[in-house]
């Protein structure tokens, strides 16, 4: 394929106005005759609601309106899967946070001061914070339902008779942290209604058009009365996937008919952000003597916090991860999804397989000693390759890339000169060690959800197009590589390219910006768009010119036809004066599995991308301090769209990944949010990133847009294990309890 | 913080007087822990008294072989100083490892003093020079070791009317060597989980003469070690010293940490700390 | 409590605005002056989202209130680009690929500048030393730097 345009770092549009201050996020909006919301929230883990008394608030200077229960005409509950999560809580409240009022005043001191004027008696409920008590009958229900959300279970091939025949088992429990995606900027925005009874609301987010549903079924409105402008957003990374705080903004703002505009506190969003799931991994894997990889026992237990959202699915998908990039061919898995008074856990880039595959590639490690086997060759052995079958059994028939990618992180120099790079640590008490690990992660929805990507592309009057698609930049840069797909295929230059995201208003429903999955679908359907657009536009010009289809050319500035050089200002008027519309909609449905895994709903996934990690890491052998020295990142993404942009979610993954690995960890003791800020959430600063270098395998994927996957993931998960056998290589402490804090790595140095 | 009273001297008598008036009122400093304070409700003084309309309290010079600090001296003045640098690196090396950037180029060390917390970065150097603050209020001036005003965690033993104007120390001997090592949890942007300075004077025959040893975030104020200082003195800097004086630093850590929750960790990481501030100080001592 | 003139430079211009002196700097910007270039992130000092340039050094909005401005000069990513001309800085964040969701990048660029300023070629740990003090949670760093150093360099040049 001779390509113009992709594979080519192009600097993204979008900085532009971010480099000026110019950029308008959605939190930076205001309006004259604006209000300022405030969100009244449990500070009880489980406790029943016996009154509620807004009067006071409702007199207080200032205050315009305070709303409760009573106050949602529609659904009172929302979840992306099951709407299980109140709006405003009624009768009773699950975690610290939980939301029970909402109010507007004329400032944002008015409204501050009302929020304490609001009376709540509770009766406090007994809190279950411990997820494996919540699985008891025993245990107080958080939900009438009961506290097992999801129970699943998957079985293929004789497991015990592969353990019979393993040369060595190893059988570990790993326990996981509970991050928190912790975007710069907060959860927040604007909303308004319009004089022509559209509600909008500006709000940061990563599927604008669920939003709607989300929150016209909340307000009892119907969904073209509601308009969500999710562009741009300060940072998602799957906390702003499920409803933040759309819906009490478009009832502040419905209920006044007044701009109103909410914005959280870092320690509100602490509190109530969607958390990644702690999990508890109890991992049993046989492998005969060559370190061929036989049987695998996995049960996993994940804590969902006290509400659903994508919890269920999130738990499967560690499931279906639950082997790594690893072929195995007999697997018995078994998940729990639970509820407890802990916060809530969603999305968070990784969806579940940060958890397991942190620990597959201990077990790896573990397996590879006890066998005297080289890291890197047990991994070679074992990756999983097209035709293979995966963790849950069913096979695997687009390009995967493990072994690829694993042989390419083989090939580093922090690979292969590792006793080099070890031999001279910085202190006599300090000591080295590289660590490698490799994680796959599905693109896209999996088996069941609905999952297509749709775009339209237009010549506007100016020559420019106008590409738009539903999919919302989220800082990810899909819209540098949807200009670069739409320009390669226009025949035109990227500059003559506008891309617009984000926007229910003005752009087709292409799902979510999660799951990896943007370039994937979106990128297909900018395909099939500007393909239809290009033949409208030499159909037109052929015939208003005169000449033959085949003689008109789209160029990078102009278009030829024939003899005559026209620009894109003279080909859009020449062709929009006279009545012709250039524009195009496009659509892509991603293809599916031919058979869903048997009692696991939603899987498999299709397409998978892979990545792989070597770290250098020094540890403090007297106080447990640990310093990541130097990253290699190996990443099949398929064919690259944009070079500087993958480097950059590599870049940002491993540092993403680090501190998954490290220090990131939300401390939630009796139900009590401990951590509130970044004074002690604990993210890599600069000085704490070591260099990185990024090498790309691409592993070209045939349904994919140019042969492209989807990255933006998979770029966070190994390095986590390749930091934690990096400490293993160094110091002999195994660690298996996220994160290897100070105090962990000292106790494992002092145990050892 | 836009409910209280917020006042604006322009010069120190009025500072006091205002203090003297109202022993309630505020003084912001840099205000890098005052407003964070006041941003989570712990604290909502009625009236705020701001520093940072008059000079004179922003200075370091010497004199007469001491070295004197203005109280609104940033840290970022005092980490780049030339004098600190090269007489009390320890001190430089401390406001250096302050917060970010934007955090030492407002916070003072007046503030950081004033504040008393136990992991403040400058109070281990400043114990390590024997640093006095001088005190003053309308009524008058005095002079007291940084030890003797810290109380408690986040409590320091100011009577109403009085403020830090300076800190000073004498200029440690020539043969003088210090250093501050700080154990956090990144490398910027960190609070200390233990943090220790030392400051040594060898004798041209290589005993120790001088030691001083501050420990900071092992105990609500921070703290000398002195049995751990008199492992050292009048001895050869010796491997077998130092290991005695390590076994004491951490002794004497375990006693004061007791049961708390951190002692477990902070007992034994406290070798580490001491093992690298011994590193900085006598590297010829660690050559393998 | 009562509201008071206060004049300052800001952008190289002067200011004056009615507001109470303990209002923070970083509110003042975004809500009174529509400045929202400069981001607030935690209000707490711990992100470097809203660093601003205070006389020339690089503060915390979020730490400083307006009373403490009062006839001194604030430099915000507004102020950056003198005539329209973008900062060497601004061009090299672009085209470096420094800029993912944005967020922290005025700030960044504030903290950069800063260093800049006093030193005119750094070196990467200088560099790193300068914006530690702000939180980035896309890009890693690593681009960032490297704009830092392409402006630099752009500069001694230039």
């Amino acid at each position: 394929m001779n390509l113009r345009w992709i594979g080519k770092p192009i600097p993204r549009q979008d900085a532009w106005t971010k480099v000026t201050g110019e950029a308008r996020y959605m939190s930076d909006l205001s309006m004259p005759n604006m209000l300022w919301g405030r969100v009244l929230r449990s500070p009880h883990p489980h406790a029943l609601i016996k009154s509620l008394d807004i009067s006071e608030a409702v007199a207080c200077p200032g205050v315009v309106t305070v709303l409760t229960h009573h106050d949602v005409p529609g659904l009172n509950a929302y979840g992306i899967v099951v709407q299980d999560q109140p709006v405003l809580c009624s009768d009773k409240v699950r975690f610290v946070g939980d939301a029970v009022a909402v109010l507007a005043a004329e400032s944002k001191e008015a409204a501050a001061h009302a929020l304490e004027l609001i009376k709540v008696e509770y009766e406090l409920l007994p809190g279950v914070f411990d997820p494996e008590v919540a699985m008891q009958q025993s245990s107080p229900a958080i939900h009438a339902k009961g506290n097992v959300l999801r129970h699943s279970k998957v079985h293929h091939g004789d497991v015990e008779a592969a353990f019979a025949d393993s040369a060595v088992v190893v059988e570990r429990e790993y326990r996981t942290s509970r991050p928190i995606s912790a975007f710069l900027e907060t959860e927040g925005g604007m909303a308004m209604f319009g004089a022509d009874g559209v509600l909008t609301v500006y709000c940061g987010a990563q599927y604008p058009d669920r939003d709607v549903i989300q929150v016209a079924r909340a307000l009892g409105l119907e969904r073209d009365k509601v308009r969500m402008v999710s562009s741009l957003v300060g940072g998602g990374f799957g906390g702003k996937d499920e409803i933040t705080v759309q819906i009490y903004l478009a009832l502040l703002a419905l209920n006044t008919k007044r701009p109103v505009k909410l914005v959280l506190s870092r320690e509100e969003s602490m509190v109530t952000g969607w958390k990644k799931h702690p999990m508890i991994v109890r991992m049993k894997t046989g492998a005969s003597i060559d370190g061929t990889l036989l049987a695998h026992e996995v049960s996993i237990i994940s804590d969902t916090g006290a509400y659903a959202s994508l919890g269920g699915t999130i738990l499967h998908s560690a499931m279906e991860h639950c082997s790594g990039p690893y072929r195995v061919p007999n697997v018995k898995v078994e998940g729990h999804c639970v509820y407890t008074n802990n916060s809530i856990s969603g999305a968070m880039r990784g969806f579940g397989v940060n958890q397991v595959t942190f620990a597959m590639e201990t077990q790896m490690d573990i397996l590879a000693e006890e066998l005297g086997l080289d890291r890197l060759d047990i991994r070679l052995k074992n990756g999983l390759k097209d035709g293979d079958k995966g963790a849950l059994g069913s096979l695997l028939v687009t390009a995967m890339g493990p072994v690829q990618t694993l042989q390419a992180a083989g090939q580093t120099e922090l690979w292969s000169q590792r006793e080099t790079y070890k031999a001279e640590p910085s202190r006599p008490w300090k000591k080295r060690g590289v660590g490698l690990a490799a994680a796959i992660k599905g693109c896209g929805l999996g088996f069941r959800m609905p999952d297509f990507g749709a775009a339209s592309v237009e010549l506007l009057p100016s020559g420019f197009f106008r590409v738009r698609v539903g999919c919302p930049e989220i800082g990810q840069g899909n819209t540098i590589a949807f200009a670069q797909m739409a320009a390669e295929v226009l025949g035109c230059s990227v500059d003559q390219v506008e891309v617009v995201t984000g926007d229910t208003g003005e752009t087709p429903d292409s799902g979510t910006s999660t799951a990896s999955r943007s370039i994937y679908v979106a990128g297909n359907a900018i395909i099939d768009a500007a393909t239809k657009v290009v033949e409208l536009v030499e159909q037109g010009i052929s015939a208003r010119l005169v000449v033959d289809v085949e003689e008109v050319e789209l160029g990078e500035a102009e278009v030829r036809a024939g003899d005559a050089i026209l620009s894109y200002l003279d080909v859009a008027a020449l062709l929009l004066q006279n009545g012709q519309t250039c524009y195009a909609s496009g659509r892509f449905d991603a293809p599916k599995a031919t058979e869903e895994v048997p009692s696991v709903y939603g899987l498999p996934h299709l397409v998978f991308g892979t990545n792989a990690h070597v770290a250098l890491v020094e540890v403090d052998t007297m106080t447990g301090q640990v310093e990541v020295l130097r990253i290699s990142a190996v990443s099949d993404a398929g064919r690259v769209i944009n070079l500087q942009g993958l480097e950059g979610q590599s870049e940002g993954g491993a540092v993403m990944g680090m501190g998954y690995a490290l220090t990131e960890d939300i401390i939630i003791d009796q139900g009590m949010v401990r951590t509130l800020n970044f004074n002690n959430y604990i993210i890599p600063t600069a000085m704490d990133t070591p260099p990185i270098s990024t090498t790309v395998v691409e592993v070209v994927e045939k349904t994919g847009p140019f042969g492209a996957k989807g990255v933006g993931e998979v770029v966070c998960i190994s390095i986590t294990p390749a930091i934690t056998n990096a400490i293993y290589d160094a110091v002999k402490v195994r660690v298996t309890e996220l994160p290897a804090t100070i105090e962990r790595v000292l106790a494992g140095l002092q145990d050892g | 913080m836009n409910r209280c009273n917020f006042v604006s001297p322009r010069a120190m008598s009025e500072v006091l007087d205002i203090l003297a008036a109202d022993p309630e009122a505020k003084l912001l400093a840099g205000g890098t822990d005052l407003i964070v304070q006041m941003r989570e409700g712990r604290v909502s003084p009625r009236t705020l008294v701001d520093l940072s309309r008059f000079g004179e309290l922003s200075y370091i010079k010497l004199r007469h072989d001491t070295l004197h600090v203005g109280c609104m001296t940033t840290f970022n003045q005092v980490a780049r100083n030339p004098l600190v640098v090269r007489h009390a690196p320890a001190l430089a090396q401390a406001a250096r490892q302050v917060g970010s950037v934007q955090i030492r180029n407002q916070g003072t060390i007046g503030g950081n003093l004033a504040n008393a917390s136990p992991a403040a970065d400058s109070i281990p150097p400043l114990i390590a020079l024997g640093a006095k603050a001088q005190v003053v209020s309308r009524d008058g001036s005095r002079s007291l070791a940084i030890e003797d005003l810290l109380a408690g965690v986040g409590i320091n033993t100011l009577l109403p009317g009085e403020m830090i104007a300076e800190i000073n120390f004498s200029l440690p001997a020539p043969r003088a060597r210090s250093a501050f090592v700080k154990l956090g949890r990144r490398k910027a942007m960190a609070i200390a989980r233990i943090s220790m300075a030392g400051l040594l004077v060898l004798s041209a025959d290589g005993l120790v003469t001088e030691a001083r040893l501050a420990l900071g975030a092992v105990g609500a104020t921070v703290f000398r070690a002195l049995e751990a200082e008199a492992a050292l003195l009048h001895k050869p800097l010796d491997r077998a010293v130092v290991a005695a004086c390590l076994q004491a630093v951490q002794d004497t850590v375990a006693q004061k940490l007791g049961r708390r929750a951190s002692a477990t960790y902070k007992r034994e990481a406290i070798r580490g700390v001491a093992e690298e501030l011994f590193f900085q100080l006598v590297p010829e001592l660690s050559a393998p | 409590m009562e509201r008071e003139r206060i004049c300052f430079t800001l952008n190289n211009s002067p200011v004056e605005i009615h507001c109470h002196p303990g209002e923070r700097l970083v509110d003042v910007l975004r809500e009174q002056l529509d400045l929202t270039g400069t981001k607030e992130g935690c209000g707490q000092g711990e992100c470097g989202a809203c660093t601003v340039l205070l006389d020339g050094r690089a503060v915390n909005s979020c730490l400083v209130l307006i009373g403490q401005v009062a006839e001194r000069s604030v430099l915000t990513i507004e102020g950056l680009a003198a005539g329209g001309k973008l900062d060497p800085l601004q061009t090299a964040f672009v085209t470096e690929g420094a800029v993912q969701c944005g967020y922290c990048t005025p700030g960044m660029i504030i903290s950069a500048k800063a260093l800049l300023m006093e030193k005119q070629n750094p070196t990467e740990a200088e560099i790193k030393e300068a914006i530690a003090g702000n939180l980035c949670r896309c890009t890693g760093y690593i681009k960032i730097i490297k704009a830092v150093q392409t402006a630099a360099s752009a500069r001694l040049e230039g």
